[in-house]
């Protein structure tokens, strides 16, 4: 059962870039957000403003290093 | 008066005895916890009681750490020579126990020839800091320094 479960987790694990980025993004900004914030209003808020910045700052630096790509 | 002195020097040597005593066995707590949390991702929260920051820490270390496995990142062996090896196995062993997983995870091996594999490898590290820095935060909370 473990076996066939990793087998599933496995394939089903064909990440894009912009999938691992925003796979990474929610797990850090969740574990940060533990970290920092006491309150769970706060964690929320956190969350959210720690994801979308991630993300932003992301697709940022992707649009910044375009023109050296090829 | 001289009874007032010597009731009042008992009270003190009681409390400075007791809170010695409280010290003692917090800092014991702090270290058991901090053990505990370093093995298993999550586990030092849940000795001190704190249930939801133990399954978040648990799921975003499991995540990331599985997650980096999967897309076959590289897992830095303890005697790799080089400082940047040394400062990646140091990353990857904070995943404590999850660190020896990597073989049954990684069965075919890393491969960093593919962007996926480089991500993993990155996962793993932030797998281990963001454990290390759960670990740091058990340490405060069962010392005292934070509630």
């Amino acid at each position: 059962m473990i076996c066939s479960a990793f087998i599933f987790i496995n394939s089903a694990l064909r990440l894009s870039h912009f999938g691992a980025m925003l796979l990474f993004a929610l797990l850090v900004s969740l574990a940060l957000a533990c970290l920092s914030q006491r309150t769970r209003a706060g964690g929320v808020k956190y969350v959210l403003w720690s994801f979308a910045l991630f993300v932003l700052v992301g697709l940022g630096v992707a649009w910044l290093m375009y023109p050296i790509s090829r | 008066m001289a009874v007032s002195h010597a009731s009042g020097d008992r009270v003190i040597s009681t409390a400075h005895s007791r809170t010695s005593r409280m010290t003692a066995g917090r800092a014991t707590l702090a270290l058991f916890a901090a053990l505990a949390a370093w093995l298993v991702p999550g586990v030092g929260h849940l000795l001190l009681g704190r249930w939801g920051r133990a399954l978040v820490f648990f799921c975003a270390v499991s995540g990331l750490v599985v997650s980096g496995y999967l897309l076959r990142g590289n897992v830095f062996p303890p005697h790799s020579g080089d400082p940047f090896g040394t400062l990646g196995f140091l990353a990857d062993a904070g995943t404590g126990v999850f660190y020896y997983f990597s073989r049954f995870f990684e069965s075919a091996g890393p491969d960093v020839s593919r962007a996926a594999g480089d991500y993993g490898t990155r996962f793993i590290a932030a797998a281990g800091v963001v454990n290390l820095l759960a670990v740091l935060d058990t340490i405060e909370i069962s010392t005292g320094r934070r509630n």
